[in-house]
């Protein structure tokens, strides 16, 4: 049995739908940005079964975008962080909803 | 390099289960050792799969970046904002779209067949028509070039975001002053009320 681009794809959906669900569902800003994270690791996992599991010899232009995927998710991640500590800070409270007391 | 079927198969399920640990359990702590695990996984699924220089990548990146949240949250200011006890979720709203986009992405590859990415012809010559891939595949080095850019500007933004400024670590300052003011009010009170309370006894 060989690993083609489909079943890539289907884990990619997977975890897109899992990461989804938290972003939704979960309402302690730290588990929102974990969630983000999962939904930027969903496409990298699909460009990685596009690039290595149909094409041979493999051409670098897939993981070349799945980096800039990864990297972009740690800075979303990473801004997400920072928000949430100001966050903290400004209401002591952990609930996305506190968002809205922020002031400018 | 087409990965082995039983690694693949393997990897995606323990992403899967880790995935759903990282979302679903309540311990905030537990949930972000359930989202390391998924990070190791994919780098290991990226070796399996041949991509070698991205599992360094997958690695490197978020590695750093967890290394620093895990830094600042161990500090006493922060330690607090893990350990609130979670809120109570919203499943009935969030389970049914997660499901329904789930379904339709499912729908929209099979639909598709194998018209997201280049197809390798009967000589083993990557046919480079249109597709997913190879229409940003002149714009790779721009991609890298602008994450260089985007980690430094995040970085920089983070932490302008997060820092303290003058005017709050003073008003800490001052709020922790009038905190312990109030604490030795109290016990003051405190003493004072059970001063009085004992010749009282001692009369009757």
């Amino acid at each position: 049995m060989t690993i083609g681009a489909g079943q890539f794809a289907v884990l990619s959906a997977a975890v897109f739908a899992i990461g989804l669900y938290g972003v939704l569902a979960r309402r302690h800003p730290l588990a929102v940005a974990m969630s983000i994270g999962l939904l930027f690791a969903a496409p990298v996992i699909a460009l990685v079964g596009f690039t290595h599991a149909v094409q041979a010899p493999p051409i670098a232009i897939g993981d070349g975008l799945a980096a800039f995927a990864i990297v972009a998710a740690s800075c979303v991640c990473g801004l997400a962080f920072a928000l949430i500590v100001l966050l903290w800070r400004r209401t002591g409270r952990a609930d996305i909803d506190a968002l809205g007391d922020l002031e400018a | 390099m087409t990965p082995n079927a039983v690694a693949f198969y393997a990897i995606a399920l323990l992403i899967v289960l880790a995935a759903g640990a990282a979302v679903g359990l309540p311990s905030l702590r537990r949930a972000g050792y359930a989202g390391a695990a998924v990070i190791v996984l994919l780098a290991l699924l990226e070796i399996v799969s041949g991509a070698y220089a991205l599992a360094v990548v997958q690695l490197v990146v978020p590695g750093v970046a967890a290394a620093v949240v895990a830094m600042v949250l161990r500090r006493d200011a922060y330690i607090g904002l893990v350990g609130v006890p979670p809120a109570r979720e919203r499943f009935w709203i969030a389970a049914p779209i997660a499901v329904g986009i789930a379904a339709v992405l499912v729908v929209t590859v099979a639909a598709n067949g194998s018209s997201w990415y280049p197809e390798v012809t009967g000589h083993g010559v990557v046919d480079l028509s249109p597709a997913l891939i190879t229409v940003f595949h002149y714009r790779v080095p721009y991609a890298l070039a602008i994450s260089v850019v985007l980690v430094l500007a995040s970085a920089g933004v983070g932490l302008v975001i997060g820092r303290r400024s003058g005017d709050e670590q003073t008003l800490d300052q001052r709020l922790q002053l009038r905190r312990e003011r109030e604490e030795l009010a109290r016990r003051r009170r405190e003493d004072r009320e059970q001063g009085r309370r004992r010749p009282a006894r001692n009369d009757s």
